[in-house]
């Protein structure tokens, strides 16, 4: 199982004049959970949104288990569950019809959505909300269904944009350990954040990105996130 | 009054950034529009004008024929635009409304944000009032005086003002109780809603079409005007009737109880927005999610059995089930067909009908079907795509192929127009102008809105308009929804034409229909092909 699952090659992207990203090659190996830091606007949600396939690179190439997201964006799709900042759902829509729509749409046989929907209901204590229409949650709420739907289909890869922006203690924790869990599962996360805490603790790698570039990577074991941020990301 | 004019260059600004990107091909689609919209003027006119110079020749009996016609549309009119402005106040509170939600964070006076809605709505429907009716009332007025001038605009622009006034303002007035009302709507309580409002219009086709009508056409002289007299139309209690009064003859009396009318109902109007909106506002936030639903709320949606595209598909078909506005669109629309088409279905030809007048009825019936479809789609079909903006985060990254995306929406167009091929495939028989060319009127009904709903659906997903996935009404009149309107409008004119070519005896007719379909395919074959390989393209 080991082997980068989330390769990205000379990325680059631009809007207009913007250079959102340029060229920005990094690699999740399975068991790794990369975090992604950086200013508002260095361009860390452009990367991921075309890792994911919703904007289309200007030049280089970004691979999910082997499957290029441009060339085979169906094969790449199979394996990452995504999860954006601040995510909208169907209102008209219950929670639950929400995971199930979910498995139907992975292709998933109906006993296997059943039981998988039945475990995921007990990971946040939020099984009566899940009989509600989506339009009636809260922010946190939403936030908690959309990554139980990311979780639906067994996937080799997590891609999550800015995860704990909103969510309570009790949930950023259960929240972590899932991803913590995911990882040794022999899975790849990557997760953009500004909340260096829970990057520091959760994270195996981090990455420092500004002005559309990465400008440094290493393993988190140990260090002082936040001075590194400083140092990295500080005008000079 | 300075927050009413802050709130109007707001809307001047709104407009002009909307024309500031892609200019040009914007103006060009306008023009279209325009252009296609003139042409039915000009048709209508004309069609109009010929029926009443048949009338004219008849002197007293002609005009008071088409004097009865005017009254009647006013009235029929005004029940329309009370329907639709009840339903576009139910509307405001209903969908998610992120700049209504704002402003009333602002310290705006409530009565300000109140008059400036209800001025919009006015002079909107004042417009299109204008539009809907000019060619009717210029028609009345060249035929039966002769001439028209600034004085007889003004009266006409003051009386349609009038009309637009009381339908807003008693639609209004509705939409606000109706929307108190669905707080504890249940299935049997909306139907009965439904029920008042097809009840209501049955009893204004009552009004229209008295029993004493049919007799009419009989009469000899002496007999008419006594006849005449004792319809209710007739009557000076109908308040269209005054407003009608406006434009046609204006006697004091009329202007006198017009202007208490409309000061009347604008000023209760205004006192009852003033007083409820804001608790209506609160009302309807404060209330769960699940009932708002009007219909199947209750129902749960399984989709663990279902395959990819048919999950698909059931998503799309309850976003717009268990939507309290769509629903209340789709009610509007087919009372709409109800009432249109059991008009028609009265109509009796005496022996000696000109056939010009028959292929008339025949062509207008065909257009009207073909408008309605048109409508029921742009709001539910062609918007359909769009509506996802604020979900494509999901919806794109499902391992799912375009093609199967692409698949489900036309699709879903196509089980949404079903009850319209329904209609068209059986209307006909009902109505005694068909003659012996149901084949060709229910079959030309039936390509054309089957084209209709494809080109709805490819044009919907090219180049959706993402940033206002809220909003279906914004979504169906933004510039693809114009150029929807555009297309669809002129084939189906070019059917009509080819259609009154054929049955006044011109051969020729057939060679134009089948063009127009031709035409209609390749247009399905290309906008098909296009909107297809788009898909892939969206950027979000
Ligand atoms: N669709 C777009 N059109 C134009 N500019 C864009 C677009 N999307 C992003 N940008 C610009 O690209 C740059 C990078 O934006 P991006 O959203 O990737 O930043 P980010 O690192 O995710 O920031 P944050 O921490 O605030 O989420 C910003 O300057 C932004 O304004
Ligand atoms: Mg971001």
């Amino acid at each position: 199982m080991a082997g980068p699952v989330i390769v990205i090659e000379h990325l680059s992207r631009n809007f207009g004049p913007l250079k959102a990203v340029s060229d920005v090659s990094l690699k999740v190996d399975a068991g790794e959970i990369y975090a992604l830091i950086g200013p508002n606007g260095a361009g860390k949600t452009t990367l991921v949104k075309m890792l994911v396939g919703l904007l289309a690179p200007a030049s280089g190439h970004a691979a999910i288990a082997g499957h290029d997201i441009m060339a085979d964006p169906l094969g790449a799709k199979k394996e990452f569950g995504y999860l954006p900042d601040n995510p909208a759902a169907y209102d008209f829509l219950t929670g639950s019809e929400f995971l199930h729509l979910t498995g139907a749409l992975n292709g998933l046989p109906a006993p296997d959505i059943t039981r998988r929907v039945h475990q995921l209901s007990a990971v946040f204590p939020i099984s009566q909300i899940l009989a509600q229409r989506m339009g009636s949650y809260s922010r946190g709420n939403r936030q908690k269904v959309a990554f139980l739907a990311s979780l639906m289909a067994s996937h080799r890869a997590l891609i999550i944009d800015e995860p704990v922006v909103g969510l309570d203690p009790s949930s950023i924790t259960i929240f972590g350990d899932n991803l913590t869990q995911f990882a040794q599962g022999g899975g790849a996360v990557l997760l953009v954040t500004h909340t260096l805490s829970f990057a520091q603790k959760y994270a195996t790698h981090v990455g420092v990105m500004h002005q559309g570039r990465i400008v440094t990577e290493k393993a988190v074991a140990g260090g002082d996130l936040e001075q590194l941020y400083l140092d990295q990301t500080s005008e000079k | 009054m300075k927050t009413a004019a802050i709130l109007r260059a707001t809307d001047f600004r709104e407009i002009k950034s909307w024309f500031a990107v892609q200019t040009g091909s914007k103006l060009a689609v306008l023009a279209g529009f325009i252009l296609v919209i003139a042409g039915l003027e000009v048709g209508l006119f004309s069609g109009m004008g010929y029926y009443f110079r048949t009338l004219a020749a008849a002197q007293d009996f002609g005009y008071h024929t088409a004097d009865y016609i005017i009254r009647a549309t006013f009235l029929v009119v005004m029940w329309l635009g009370i329907g639709s402005s009840a339903a576009a106040t139910a509307n405001l509170f209903f969908t998610k409304n992120k700049n209504l939600a704002y402003l009333l964070t602002l310290p705006v006076d409530i009565s300000d944000l109140v008059r400036w809605q209800t001025q919009k709505t006015i002079t909107f429907n004042t417009f299109l009032l204008a539009v809907l009716l000019a060619p009717l009332l210029l028609a009345f007025r060249l035929t039966f005086v002769g001439y028209f001038d600034l004085v007889f605009i003004l009266r006409a622009v003051l009386g349609l003002f009038g009309l637009a006034l009381v339908a807003t303002a008693l639609g209004g007035s509705i939409g606000f109780l109706l929307v108190a009302e669905t707080g504890r709507s249940t299935l049997t309580r909306s139907l009965l809603h439904v029920g008042v409002f097809l009840g209501i219009m049955v009893l204004i086709f009552r009004l229209v079409f008295p029993p004493a009508l049919a007799s009419l056409t009989r009469a000899t002289p002496s007999a008419f005007y006594p006849l005449y007299q004792s319809l209710p139309l007739a009557r000076s209690w109908v308040p269209t009737n005054w407003l009608a009064g406006l434009i046609t003859v204006g006697t004091p009396v009329d202007w006198l109880l017009s202007a208490a009318l409309v000061i009347f109902l604008l000023k209760f109007y205004l006192w009852l927005e003033c007083r409820l909106f804001l608790t209506t506002y609160w009302q309807v936030n404060s209330r769960p999610q699940e009932q708002l639903g009007f219909i199947f709320e209750t129902s749960r949606l399984d989709f663990a059995r279902q395959t990819p595209l048919r999950a698909l598909m059931t998503k799309d078909l309850s976003a717009v089930i268990r939507s309290p506005g769509e629903i209340g669109y789709g009610v509007f629309l087919a009372s709409l067909v109800v009432f249109f088409f059991g008009l028609f279905s009265r109509v009796s030809l005496p022996a000696g009908t000109p056939l010009s007048w028959i292929i008339l009825l025949q062509v207008f019936a065909f257009l009207g079907l073909v408008f309605f479809t048109n409508t029921f789609l742009l709001r539910l079909a062609f918007p359909d795509m769009a509506k996802e903006g604020e979900t494509a985060w999901y919806l794109f990254t499902q391992p799912l192929a375009p093609e199967k995306l692409w698949l489900s929406k036309v699709l879903l167009a196509q089980l949404l127009i079903l009850p319209f091929l329904f209609v068209a495939a059986t209307v006909w028989l009902f109505l005694s102008f068909t003659g012996r060319y149901y084949l060709l009127l229910a079959g030309c009904s039936l390509i054309m809105i089957i084209i209709i709903t494809l080109l709805q659906a490819f044009l919907g997903l090219i180049n959706p308009n993402f940033s206002e996935s809220h909003s279906a009404e914004k979504i169906s009149t933004s510039y693809m929804g114009l150029i929807t309107l555009v297309i669809t409008t002129t084939l189906a004119l070019g059917v009509a034409a080819g259609l009154d070519q054929y049955l006044s005896g011109n051969a020729f007719g057939i060679l134009t229909i089948t063009g127009s379909v031709i035409i209609g395919l390749v247009l399905v074959g290309i906008l098909g092909a296009v909107s297809r390989s788009g898909l892939r393209r969206y950027e979000f």
